[in-house]
């Protein structure tokens, strides 16, 4: 699937699912954060999902699926919370470490961060895919001014990161 | 014996004063933790020079005219106290043994910044912009023959 | 948040009628969060393509290859003077956007200068202006 193809299939859904977030986490930001991780997922997926009959079903099902988890997830943190450090078992007080979702949110906090026109020339060329060309009759830069502010952007974030 | 003692003394000073140009201090910081480093050299100065784009800008600055006489830029960007206080002794030993002018300096709270050119009324031959703060601290080396006016011209309106 | 037996017992119907449920207000900013996770993902993925690249290159680097990758360092060393740092770019075109971020940064501070120097020029003249006019009134 290339990325335009996800862009116009999948992120129309967005609205929906965060509906069904919200009700299950009760949160706005909640339910926010369930639907960025639920489409960095899907990103990350984006060769396979060409197969699925109902992309809505199938982002439902896996958003459920993850509201559950991050439920599960926090009580777990209560529950240790409440019963202390136990002497035993040292896997109960250090959970796995989550590090590509680490390193996710880092790179999110980081994106969050670039002014809104690197930001939106940067979704232009690595998420839409877009030539130069398309992108300068978009945004009417010019050539040299765009791969600039590009550079800028990237370097910007890797300073951050 | 004197001939050799002469010749040996220089040789280091020649040595010495080669260690002391934006080269050397670009070799001896870049690589390092927390140091960032950029060079460019003439070759790709002149690749630069030839861009179709670069006469055609949507701000009212060309800087085609600076590219296109540049030889080199050295770029040290440094956020290590110690690392930052060595540059900032080579750099000063850069000037002095270049026989830089200092074009300007300003303080302002915790920055201080030091602009140092080397040349004539028509053409500057080198440029070192150097920034210290707290931690932090930036050193920038233009080299090449660039017309003054120009130069002067790019630096008012290419903020 | 609903425990966690209600969210199993969900079933496809309730949560596609959910999904529809135009009365629940969405965030604004939703958009621009899901711009943020897929840009987010898509650089990630960039970069561990990168990271895997140079891994497989290291490995399967032949001797001759290096042999010659030596003797072209050493000409570069030897024709080039020594230490001669490689250019940071390939890319002409990054390389005039580092070039041209260093030349605003100098700019900048060069026009904070003039226009520090220029104030303290307008306070000279006050003062000198001022300072004419005492002497005449004398």
């Amino acid at each position: 699937m290339t990325n335009q193809e996800f862009i116009d299939v999948f992120v129309p859904l967005k609205d929906g699912l965060y509906r069904v977030a919200f009700h299950i986490l009760e949160s706005a930001d909640d339910a926010a954060d369930a639907v960025q991780d639920l489409y960095a997922k899907l990103w990350t997926r984006r060769d396979v999902l060409d197969g699925i009959a109902n992309p809505k079903a199938y982002c439902i099902t896996l958003l459920k699926n993850a509201c559950l988890n991050r439920v599960r997830s926090l009580q777990y943190r209560n529950t240790v919370a409440l019963e202390g450090s136990g002497a035993n078992d040292h896997a109960w007080e250090n959970p796995p470490d989550d590090e590509p979702a680490r390193k996710l949110g880092a790179v999110m906090r980081a994106i969050h961060q670039l002014p809104p026109g690197q930001r939106r020339v940067l979704e232009m060329k690595v998420l839409r895919d877009m030539s130069y060309e398309e992108i300068q009759k978009e945004t009417g830069m010019n050539y040299l001014s765009l791969r600039v502010m590009l550079s800028q952007a990237r370097r910007k974030l890797k300073k951050l990161l | 014996m004197k001939y050799f003692a002469t010749f040996a003394a220089m040789l280091l000073l020649s040595i010495s004063a080669f260690a002391q140009d934006g080269k050397s201090i670009y070799n001896k910081y870049a690589g390092h933790k927390k140091v960032e480093a950029v060079y460019i050299s003439s070759a790709m100065f002149r690749i630069m020079g030839k861009l179709p784009e670069l006469e055609i800008n949507d701000k009212d600055v060309n800087l085609a005219p600076v590219v296109k006489s540049l030889n080199g830029m050295y770029l040290i960007e440094c956020e290590n106290r110690e690392l930052c206080a060595k540059l900032k002794a080579d750099v000063e030993k850069m000037v002095s043994a270049g026989k830089y002018e200092l074009m300007m300096e300003i303080r302002e709270e915790d920055e201080t910044v030091r602009i140092y050119t080397i040349g004539t009324e028509e053409e500057i031959r080198g440029f070192v912009f150097f920034v210290m703060e707290d931690d932090e601290c930036t050193f920038i080396n233009f080299d090449g023959c660039i017309p003054r006016e120009s130069f002067e011209k790019a630096l008012s309106k290419a903020r | 948040m609903k425990d966690i037996g209600y969210i199993n017992r969900l079933d496809d119907k309730t949560l596609e009628a959910l999904a529809d449920d135009v009365n629940v207000h969405v965030p604004r900013d939703l958009s621009a969060k899901v711009n943020e996770a897929l840009l987010a993902a898509a650089l990630s993925q960039e970069d561990s393509v990168q990271t895997a690249a140079s891994g497989r290159h290291r490995y399967v680097i032949p001797a001759a290859l290096s042999f010659v990758c030596a003797a072209a360092v050493f000409a570069s060393l030897h024709f080039r003077g020594y230490g001669q740092p490689e250019d940071t770019f390939d890319d002409p075109y990054l390389a005039y956007a580092a070039f041209e971020q260093a030349f605003s940064r100098v700019s900048g501070k060069v026009n904070d200068c003039a226009r520090i120097s220029s104030a303290a020029d307008h306070a000279i003249e006050l003062t000198s202006a001022t300072m004419n006019r005492l002497k005449i009134n004398e």
